[in-house]
């Protein structure tokens, strides 16, 4: 019997505003490319996770299992996951647990979002339904809740807008390799700093955008499937939890579901930060990324912010820690049960050197995170070659 | 909320929050906000510190510029919330103000 999870397979469509695609569409796309670039049939596969968010929100979609059914023609377990915009990354944890009691099996991650069918203000009701029942009855938005956060962080260790806005210009010029990516195109830090606020500090360049997209993975556990496929070995993928409200937090200066993930990560996968060579981390704003380094363990609490300044992990930086090579969620776009998958995908992709334009020379250990809600939940997946 | 019987629950915790002294531990200004709130724009939201040592958020009102920084003094006050939804149910509930404390030096 073999211990190892591996991914075989990796397919994301386009992100971006698909007009032309329903939800349905794009879990149709990415169900039937990641098959196609593994050579897989549907029959091969033994239960589908599907991570999604708002489903039920914004297309009155729920019981998605049986969508994925009636799409696929499949009658084997279909489990959807729901955790904010860490739905994706829960998706895979959940894909890996269920490998770990089922020998001899493969199973097809999903993450898919269809955010576009309705306007700014709708969305931003829809995605305040991952604030507390306290935040969101005083009109506290959820890029406010992160706002409230990025106060407290400038304020405690003396930083302004200018070193947030670094964050998106690093990730807008990684987002300008990938074919994939809403975005692609160069920002300077005075595009981000004239751009409007959403929620002061933060702007809409400080901000991930709206976006439609799936993407989907194939992990095995079949040394058959192994051997003939590009593959990446899971050395760990831990989740970690904490209250849906900021103000119930001891610390307002980092995530503590993402520094207990990142620790229970790390133990599992038997590496050290100092291996790491590649990470995708949750930059649904700018201020997000510089708490996710810190809070993941690469950067001292505080530095952050003259970190990012320095675009110290930069594909241009000569650093041996890059960041975000994808673009992050503020280039590659941000379909929010779609994302997790992505950033997997992404560090699939460069770890088996499928990365075209953008790939990184010789990284054989990546990192993702994933965020739900203002850390809520936390996912970090370690992923080797 | 929505239904009456949400906002009658909510009110049965606001009744002890009124007049409560903090500090406020961050503020932000909302620039685009869920239809409900949408004719107060822009507003701020501070995270307070009460007395008590339990936190709150709330809309700043009745303020000017140099009220709204962390470490400002305010009290809370019973004000109109969001524009009413499809229930018509008119909903109040806790907002804060600035205010002098007698402990303060502000």
């Amino acid at each position: 019997m073999n211990n190892t999870h591996s991914i075989i397979g990796y397919y994301s469509t386009p992100f971006g505003e698909l007009w032309n695609k329903s939800l349905d569409d794009l879990i149709l796309e990415a169900f039937e490319g990641v098959l196609k670039v593994t050579a897989l049939e549907k029959e091969d596969i033994d239960a589908v996770f599907l991570g999604n968010m708002l489903g039920g929100v914004v297309d009155d979609l729920l019981l998605l299992s049986a969508h994925v059914a009636e799409l696929t023609g499949l009658h084997i377990p279909i489990y959807r996951i729901e955790a904010a915009c860490a739905s994706g990354g829960l998706a895979f944890q959940s894909a890996d647990e269920y490998l770990a009691s089922h020998p001899e099996s493969t199973v097809l991650v999903l993450g898919a979002e269809k955010m576009t069918d309705v306007g700014a203000r709708e969305i931003t009701q829809a995605l305040a339904a991952a604030a507390s029942a306290d935040e969101q009855s005083v009109g506290l938005t959820f890029p406010g809740v992160y706002g409230l956060l990025a106060q407290i962080y400038l304020h405690k260790y003396g930083y302004t807008e200018e070193h947030l806005a670094s964050i998106s210009v690093k990730n807008h010029a990684h987002g300008v390799l990938n074919e994939k990516a809403h975005f692609r195109r160069y920002v300077t830090i005075d595009n981000v700093l004239e751009s409007p606020y959403v929620a002061y500090p933060l702007k809409v360049l400080d901000s991930s955008p709206i976006s439609d997209g799936a993407a989907a993975l194939i992990l095995t556990n079949k040394n058959t499937l192994v051997k003939t496929h590009a593959s990446a070995m899971i050395l760990a993928s831990e989740i970690a939890t904490d209250t849906i409200s900021i103000a119930k937090r001891k610390n307002l200066n980092s995530l503590e579901a993402t520094r207990i993930a990142a620790e229970k990560a790390f133990d599992t996968a038997h590496v050290e930060r100092k291996d790491v060579q590649l990470m995708e981390v949750h930059d649904c704003f700018s201020i997000a990324e510089i708490l996710a380094l810190e809070d993941l363990g690469f950067w001292k609490k505080g530095q952050g912010g003259a970190r990012a300044r320095e675009m110290s992990t930069s594909r241009d930086s000569g650093s041996s820690l890059i960041v975000n090579t994808s673009g992050g969620l503020k280039a590659a776009g941000h379909p929010v049960g779609g994302t997790g998958i992505k950033q997997i995908g992404e560090l699939y992709l460069q770890l088996t050197g499928q990365a075209g334009e953008r790939q990184v020379k010789t990284a054989s250990v990546g990192l993702a995170h994933n965020v739900g809600g203002s850390g809520g939940v936390a996912v970090v997946s370690i992923l080797g070659v | 909320m929505q239904s009456a019987v949400q906002v009658w629950r909510k009110q049965q915790i606001d009744k002890t929050r009124l007049s409560q002294e903090g500090v406020i531990l961050s503020w932000t200004e909302i620039a685009v906000a869920p239809p409900r709130f949408e004719s107060q724009l822009p507003y701020t939201i501070i995270l307070v510190e009460l007395a008590t040592g339990n936190r709150m958020y709330g809309q700043l009102v009745d303020f000017v510029e140099k009220d709204r920084e962390i470490g400002a003094h305010v009290i809370s006050v019973f004000r109109r919330m969001g524009d009413v939804g499809a229930t018509d149910v008119i909903e109040y509930g806790i907002k804060f103000k600035p205010y002098k404390s007698s402990k303060s030096s502000r």
